[in-house]
């Protein structure tokens, strides 16, 4: 077999696996969410039957857009976790976090055609607050990013997680705290959970983008969800917690953080989205500003 | 094909669009295709016969001898080729547009524009480049007005802005003849870039005057404001070529002048703040700025032709930014994001116009779900929006992340901090334009709308291979430009045909569309597997058991389109938006309150009287006083 | 050489003969006048090609400073060429007219045409007052003529500023001859320099505030409204092409021959600086002149104003004073009276024919008239100076010569280049409203082969200019030498030579 075949293998091996991965945090965090409400909450494995169910089921659809948007929406995010280097390992060879950040937008813009071809208007409210909302995110996110951009002249993720495989004390963590701190903050938007779950808002407009999704569209929308999940604990873990030499580590590394994560949405309420915006910039955003005027002028 | 060619390609559109003058408007439009497939064709064989020029000497007692001459520069030609490969595709798209219904007269002027820009590409002396621009700006004044009194009124702001740049070129035209004795532009660029180590003023007046004339006309800072009334404004089929290829004029005068100028300068003879000469610097700032503003202003505009105009706005910006760096990669990615946009922002306002054509409606709130009954123009315009925000695997993420490997190369982060704002805010608006035309719900107005006439799909799809190509294959573009780099003074960038190598990573665009097609191939695979689908309508929707249609909401209603970002508005208030566009109309009003003070003279008889003392006395004191 | 006296005599002898034909054959009359017009014409064009070197007549054998002498150069065969031309069309354009005017007005048009070419040819001072108050009084008359009110009101405005500028004009004269004992504009040359410079600068400024009246220039300008606008279209299309320009060669004539001005030396008596006097009040006739015609909703106006911003600029080429400004002068002073010509023809018809001069009430004409439409861009594009119509050249030369030159300042030459703007503006805000919508459909405009024949003159010309300036390049480039005092060919020589010294 070529090379390409090979690699095609693989790199659908790595497309279950990223669903699976992304499937077991969310079964753990519903664990994890359950006990800190001092519930006892659903098995961990609770959502690879979620997702199992909803492609047996019957589903709706509104017209060929719909289609085609999830479709896409899918593809897109698991194209992005083709680039996140696992266990200092990438697969593809380069890991250019530009890309990341570029490819996950298919995934959103996917989703949000698929969904706003439904006709319905919850859904397009939920698209326009989560696309406000990357405006408030992304700005801090990427401010950090550049930071690390210029230290190592590099923008590829792998030079970053090898850069700090030299013991804990090597970790970006500590070399960049203010920009932790941002990319913490901005992560909470990034992920969509409180203060900042505008864009699914339960309670509000009725789950966003989710109204018209049922059967396989459903499915598809919580697969996104999972390799959202995996690619963006990822990123945060190749970032700044020093990739990992081995995969359960890795593991580990990252559903730490979606532990994080997971334990300020139980606590939080959410923010309005012109408020969510603003203290993303003024928050997330200064120390992401400070961190890259320091690093532009001392480091 | 002799180098008399090159007189043909810019005389001979101009001479038959006056002679078009007379002729019906039907075979008007024939013959701007027709002459549109010649010119494509004898200029993409220009490029195989080498170093070619045609000299027209002539003296006058007032300019002295002056040698007029065409010639094909590697950038000349570059900008000469994508020009008429796009007015091809929107001459096509402009015959099926201009039926019995919608038929402009523009045909004959926009021949001679045609004409115009040619010339302007292939000058290499400031003579013919002057005469080339002039006729440029007011025959698409005339274009712009298209006899519409609203129309003319964004047409004259745009007019005189711009013709405020030209004669700014003309005063900087007459210093560097001063200066050379030479008409010729390559030796101005020489002369002045020597200037700047030891005549630093004059250099920086020449410099300055020039980059006003094109800095206007590529509506950048402080002259962003005229797009959105001029391309909204424009018969629909010509906004794509204002908006794809007129505004790239000021870009190619940057890239002609200036940027060499700097190229040539030698590192340390002028301050440099990261990296970049001060000048330069100034001159990113600024473009950056205009990127923010087009930006803000397109996220909350509700007509969407306005929306377009104020995304060009923005995209000039990363343009200017390009450039700006004085990279060899700022220059090619300057060059390949000219083109891109070309070919996005043309299939986008080319689908606009496909809309307005069939359903005659330019606010976006009225329109939606068009996706279902226009197909082909929904998908131009969707491949438009993915090339405008810059994701791979199209064209607009090979450009845009080319600048921002410049950007990082001179470590100017603040600038790419103001850029990626832009880029994340072009998210916001082009969705909200696909949504609100071509999504959402369809209105009962609109369901007999039929896909775009056969001649404008096809203008269409070709523009949305063009996309695809240029993003799977970025060597298609890039290979070209090292000629270009090497003859502005700068290093050759290293690409091939599938990758492209920055300062700080390469990227093979050809993998990412590969893998990216795979990740697709899995999930269509899921899909498939799943469970059966069911087609249901439009208005059947989660509505929490109550019927719209119990309160008069139809899909009219229904549809969540006007005042998209209405929550938030208020995040952008402190902004000093449109300060610019106050300072314009407060200098105006100035001008007419001086003219009407002065024909109040006249009024009265006393008044005349006085007139001759205040003159005598106006004599006497400028005498005296200089 | 000697038959130049004609073209100031011939048209005075038929302006005696025209009124008492009147009576009798009032068609006859009208004719002969065209005639007489279109014989100057010729024989000014035919002295134009066969002329070789500048040459002086002595009038009547009275040699200078007794007698009067006339002097024949490029600059004023090809200016009285010019005028020759614009009355000739003049005159075919009123006839052609709906509106019948009486033979007194071609009698009137006929003593203008003296006194402009009187004012051209003749080489003394007084003669210079002379013709300008002939050509005065006959322009407020046909000024008058037009339109009731607005003709009288524009002709009563004429008169006052210009009879402030008559008196100071021969104050003026009063000085100089006491002072220099001549009025011979060669003799007097330099002696200005002799004078108390006092007394110097008083004389200039006299002069000055009289020739700005005739040249428009600001604030002496304030008639110009009124004037244009109660005229009959001919005759502001007369007094912006030839009129003006007669002022603009006396401001010539005086500048360089009477003031001494060198080529590129500032002029200075005393501490009383004339060049800057020019150049700047040059710079804010142009902004003044373009900011008016920028607010008017009256077509006449707006020419008129138009003509104004034009004047300023050539009076700061005159200013700058180097060989290369004066061509661009006197190019820009020849292309403007075409296109202006043009303009007024055709803004004449669209009055006639829609019966106001608001140009906002001629909205959809040129859909109807398209041809009368594309003559207008072509004069209004001539006018502003647009490369590849007539204007370019000139102006470009001027503005060149602005950036080399000692006598001139950048600040004013960026403040004329930004008042341009303005000029193409409002210039183009009316061609394009007349291919606009029309609010009724517009009718079609009365013309006839007379007037087309005059505008397709016109415009071709223009065209034809803009794009091979060369023959006309060839007759200007001599000017600028000639006008010097100090070479052989100059001015001052050859009168001297011609008085035999």
């Amino acid at each position: 077999m070529n090379a390409y075949a090979l690699l095609g293998i693989k790199l659908i091996g790595v497309s279950f696996g990223s669903m699976a991965v992304g499937l077991l945090f969310m079964g753990l965090g519903r664990k994890v969410t359950a006990r800190i409400q001092r519930r006892m909450g659903p098995p961990f494995y609770q959502s690879f039957i979620d997702v199992i169910k909803c492609f047996t089921k019957t589903s709706i659809t509104h017209n060929f857009v719909m289609d085609l948007g999830i479709i896409m929406a899918l593809g897109g995010l698991i194209a992005t976790a083709f680039f996140i280097p696992f266990a200092n390992f990438s697969i593809l060879g380069s890991s250019s976090v530009v890309i990341v950040l570029y490819l996950m937008s298919i995934g959103y813009l996917g989703m949000a055609m698929g969904v706003s071809a439904s006709g319905n208007p919850n859904a397009t409210i939920g698209i326009s607050r989560a696309l406000a909302l990357m405006m408030g995110y992304e700005i801090p996110f990427v401010m950090v990013i550049m930071a690390m951009l210029i230290t190592y002249n590099s923008s590829d993720l792998l030079t970053y997680a090898v850069a700090q495989s030299n013991g804990i004390g090597s970790w970006h963590i500590w070399k960049y705290p203010l920009g932790f701190i941002a990319v913490e903050i901005a992560f909470q938007a990034m992920v969509g959970e409180a203060p900042y779950d505008h864009m699914i808002a339960p309670a509000e407009i009725a789950s966003g983008p989710m109204v018209e999704l049922s059967g396989k569209y459903l499915g598809i929308g919580f697969l996104l969800h999972a390799v959202q999940l995996y690619v963006e604990t990822g990123l945060i873990v190749n970032l700044f917690l020093g990739g990992a030499s081995s995969w359960y580590v890795m593991l580990v590394k990252m559903f730490a953080v979606y532990f994080t994560t997971l334990s300020i949405n139980a606590v939080m309420a959410r923010y309005r989205i012109e408020q969510g915006i603003r203290h993303l910039w003024i928050w997330a955003g200064s120390f992401g500003l400070l961190q890259l005027i320091y690093t532009r002028i001392w480091g | 094909m002799t180098s008399n060619m090159l007189p043909f390609i810019v005389i001979a559109p101009v001479l038959l669009g006056l002679l078009m003058l007379s002729m019906p408007k039907r075979l008007n439009w024939w013959i701007f295709f027709l002459l549109n497939i010649v010119l494509a064709g004898v200029i993409f064989t220009l490029k195989s016969k080498g170093a070619m020029s045609f000299t027209f000497q002539w003296t006058l007692f007032g300019t002295g001898k002056v040698v007029q001459k065409l010639g094909v520069t590697p950038l000349g030609w570059f900008f000469l080729a994508i020009s008429s490969a796009a007015t091809l595709l929107f001459s096509m798209f402009s015959l099926d547009f201009n039926d019995k219904k919608h038929s402009t007269a523009i045909a004959p002027l926009w021949l001679m524009l045609v004409g115009a820009t040619n010339g302007i590409f292939l000058s290499q002396d400031w003579i013919s480049f002057f005469i080339s621009w002039e006729l440029m700006s007011w025959t698409s004044l005339f274009i712009i007005g298209h006899g519409k009194t609203s129309s003319f009124k964004a047409g004259i702001y745009y007019y005189a802005l711009s013709f405020f740049g030209t004669m700014a070129m003309m005063a900087g035209i007459w210093l560097l003849f001063h200066r050379t004795g030479s008409w010729e532009i390559s030796s101005g660029v020489l002369k002045t870039a020597q200037d700047l180590s030891s005549h630093r003023g004059f250099a920086l007046t020449v410099l300055s005057l020039f980059t006003v004339a094109f800095l206007a006309k590529s509506a950048l800072f402080p002259f962003h404001m005229w797009p959105q009334m001029a391309h909204a404004e424009a018969p629909d089929d010509f906004s794509a070529y204002l908006s794809g290829i007129m505004i790239k004029y000021g870009v190619y005068g940057l890239l002609l002048f200036i940027v060499p100028v700097f190229a040539l300068t030698p590192r340390g003879t002028i301050k440099s703040i990261s990296g970049v000469p001060w000048p330069m610097y100034i001159l990113a700032v600024m473009s950056a700025l205009t990127s923010v503003i087009g930006t803000v202003m397109a996220i909350f505009t509700n007509d969407m032709k306005k929306l377009m105009a104020w995304s060009t706005v923005a995209n000039v910006g990363y343009i200017g930014v390009g450039l700006a760096t004085g990279t060899s990669l700022g220059y090619a990615a300057a060059m390949f994001h000219t083109v891109n946009h070309m070919m996005f922002k043309g299939g986008i306002f080319a689908s606009l116009a496909a809309v307005k054509y069939r359903t005659g409606e330019r606010e976006m709130h009225r329109l939606g779900g068009l996706a279902y009954v226009m197909p082909i123009t929904f998908f131009t315009f969707l491949l438009g929006i993915i090339a405008a925000a810059g994701i791979p695997p199209l064209s607009g993420f090979n450009s845009k992340w080319m600048i921002f490997q410049a950007l990082f190369e001179k470590k100017m982060v603040f600038v790419a901090t103001a850029l990626f704002f832009a880029s994340t805010g072009a998210f916001l608006y082009l969705f909200r334009g696909l949504h609100t035309i071509f999504l959402g719900q369809l209105s009962p107005r609109f369901r007999n709308v039929k896909e775009a006439p056969p001649l404008m799909s096809l203008s269409m799809i070709v523009l949305m291979i063009l996309m695809l190509a240029a993003g799977i294959f970025p060597g298609l573009v890039t290979g070209r430009f090292n000629d270009i780099l090497v003859a502005a003074g700068l290093n050759p960038i290293k690409t091939t045909l599938y990758s492209m190598t920055g300062s700080t990573t390469s990227i093979n665009s050809t993998l990412v569309a590969s893998v990216f097609a795979l990740a697709v191939g899995v999930v269509f695979f899921l899909f498939v597997i799943g469970g059966r689908k069911r087609r249901v309508k439009m208005m059947d929707n989660y509505t929490c058991g109550e019927d719209p249609l119990d309160w008069n909401v139809g899909p009219d209603r229904y549809h969540y389109g006007y005042d998209f970002y209405q929550p938030i508005k208020g995040l952008f208030s402190w902004m000093p938006l449109g300060v610019v566009e106050k300072g314009y109309n407060a200098l105006g009003r100035f001008m007419e309150r001086l003219g009407n003070l002065v024909t109040s003279i006249s009024a009265d008889g006393t008044r005349l009287g006085w007139s001759f003392v205040l003159g005598v006395i106006l004599i006497i004191v400028i005498g005296v006083v200089k | 050489m000697k038959y130049s006296i004609f073209l100031i005599v011939a048209p005075m002898a038929m302006a005696f003969l025209v009124p008492f034909l009147g009576h009798v054959m009032p068609a006859l009359s009208k004719g002969l006048s065209f005639l007489t017009a279109l014989a100057g014409t010729v024989l000014s064009v035919f002295l134009l090609i066969t002329y070789k070197t500048p040459f002086t007549v002595i009038m009547g054998g009275w040699i200078p400073p007794f007698g009067i002498n006339l002097h024949v150069d490029m600059l004023s065969l090809l200016f009285a060429t010019v005028v020759y031309g614009a009355v000739t069309l003049g005159i075919a354009f009123q006839l052609s007219s709906v509106v019948v005017k009486k033979p007194y007005f071609y009698m009137l048009i006929l003593l203008l045409l003296t006194s402009l070419n009187g004012m051209i040819l003749t080489g003394d001072l007084f003669n210079l007052f002379v013709f300008m108050e002939i050509a005065g009084i006959s322009s407020w008359a046909l000024i008058a003529s037009g339109n009731k009110t607005a003709g009288v009101r524009g002709a009563l405005q004429y008169m006052v500023v210009a009879s402030l500028a008559s008196v100071a004009y021969l104050a003026a004269i009063a000085i100089i001859y006491s002072s220099t004992g001549t009025l011979n504009m060669a003799q007097i040359s330099g002696g200005l320099r002799e004078m108390n410079s006092a007394m110097a600068a008083l004389a200039v400024l006299l002069i000055l505030a009289s020739l700005f009246t005739e040249m428009e220039i600001f604030p002496f300008n304030s008639w110009v409204g009124s004037a244009y606008r109660g005229a009959p279209s001919s005759i502001s299309g007369l007094l912006s092409s030839a009129v003006a320009l007669a002022g603009a060669y006396a401001m010539l004539r005086i500048s360089y021959i009477v003031f001494g001005a060198g080529m590129g030396n500032i002029i200075r008596f005393g501490s009383f600086n004339i060049t800057s006097i020019l150049f700047w009040m040059g710079v804010v006739t142009v902004v003044t002149g373009e900011a008016s015609a920028f607010t008017q909703k009256d077509a006449k106006r707006m020419l008129a104003w138009s003509s104004v911003g034009q004047m300023g600029m050539i009076l700061m080429a005159i200013a700058i004073a180097s060989e290369k400004s004066i061509y661009g002068a006197v190019f820009a002073l020849i292309t403007h009276s075409i296109s202006k010509l043009l303009l007024f023809m055709i803004v004449g018809r669209l009055v006639s024919a829609t019966g106001t001069s608001d140009w906002t009430r001629w909205k959809g004409i040129g859909r109807k008239n398209s041809i009368l439409g594309i003559f207008f861009i072509i004069g209004a594009l001539g006018v502003t100076g647009i490369p590849l119509f007539a204007g370019f050249w000139g102006k470009f030369t001027i503005i060149g010569s602005a950036f080399k030159s000692t006598g001139s300042s950048y600040l004013g030459v960026y403040i004329i280049l930004a008042a341009t703007v303005m000029e193409a503006v409002y210039f183009l805000r009316l061609a394009h409203a007349l291919f606009e919508e029309p609010e009724r459909k517009p009718g079609k405009v009365n013309t006839g082969i007379v007037f087309w024949t005059c505008t397709t003159l016109l415009a071709l010309a223009v065209v034809i200019i803009g794009v091979f300036p060369a023959p006309l390049d060839r007759k200007i480039k001599k000017i600028p030498s000639e006008l010097r005092g100090d070479n052989t060919s100059g001015y001052i020589s050859t009168v001297y030579k011609a008085m035999g010294r």
